[in-house]
């Protein structure tokens, strides 16, 4: 439960909502206890109804608003281009990214639930929750190149934010500008 | 040049075998971090960090940062009221 309760409080924002979505999802788990395949990951099961409920909530929310959806060109030759963060990084002596330790855990979540819907789902069922490519892409219903590109981009966008944060706290200076 | 360069690369493997080149690794390099590779392309990539100075830091940077990650999220646990009213409305659902 524990790990669909942190996926949950990433999909919903707050705890309060994230309660209600587990309770939501167990629920329809119970219910729809027949149409789990035994042998397979059953917390990727979870991870999908819950994504699934969380949607139907959403829809139902924003119904008469024009729901913004991510439409990034998925260009998968974007996966092997430079990232700026580890550049300056490399630049302010700390070429293995020491920095990231530093860095509260408050702040990372915070930083995860600022990314876009599609990249932050993507991250939050790899890095916290630890599932292959495949079972994120039967969660999120899209191609596992499309995970692929969801999780490089997403990725790189928290480590722009997480880098503009350890400047400001000033556990690494800040990257000299080239001349 | 960029052939030869990289036969000099090659070299510095030891093991005689032509290395894959740095735009290769970095474009698969979260793929090897994920042990999502097949085990022939996680060999080339393991290869090439051993040897290449311009990767190996690159690549701890990466794992670094995806540790940071997995430990940010691992002290948010469902709290014990939930769990029990989640239990106890199951247990009602079962017996209604």
């Amino acid at each position: 439960m524990d790990a669909v309760y942190r996926f949950a409080l990433r999909l919903a924002g707050n705890r309060d909502a994230a309660e209600d979505l587990v309770q939501d999802t167990f629920f329809r788990a119970f219910r729809a206890w027949h149409q789990y395949t035994p042998g397979t990951r059953a917390k990727s099961w979870l991870f999908t109804i819950c994504r699934n409920v969380f949607l139907r909530q959403r829809e139902r929310r924003q119904r008469h608003e024009e729901i913004l959806v991510e439409t990034a060109h998925e260009d998968p030759r974007a996966i092997s281009r430079e990232a700026p963060v580890f550049a300056s990084a490399s630049k302010a002596s700390d070429p293995e990214g020491a920095f990231f330790r530093s860095i509260v855990d408050g702040e990372i979540l915070r930083a995860i639930d600022e990314l876009p819907d599609e990249y932050r789902t993507a991250v939050v069922l790899s890095d916290l929750e630890d599932l292959s490519y495949n079972e994120i892409a039967e969660v999120m219903e899209i191609p596992v190149g499309t995970v692929k590109s969801r999780l490089f981009r997403g990725r790189r966008q928290l480590q722009d934010r997480l880098h503009d944060y350890a400047v400001e706290m000033g556990y690494i200076a800040a990257a000299a500008d080239e001349a | 040049m960029f052939e030869g360069l990289k036969k000099l690369f090659g070299g510095r493997g030891g093991n005689g075998t032509e290395m894959i080149a740095c735009d290769e690794v970095r474009s698969r390099l979260f793929e090897y971090l994920d042990r999502e590779l097949d085990q022939v392309s996680e060999e080339e990539v393991r290869r090439h960090l051993d040897a290449c100075p311009q990767c190996y830091p690159r690549a701890a940077f990466e794992r670094r940062f995806l540790e940071s990650l997995r430990t940010a999220g691992e002290g948010q646990l469902a709290g014990a009221d939930l769990k029990n009213r989640i239990l106890k409305a199951l247990a009602a659902e079962e017996e209604g």
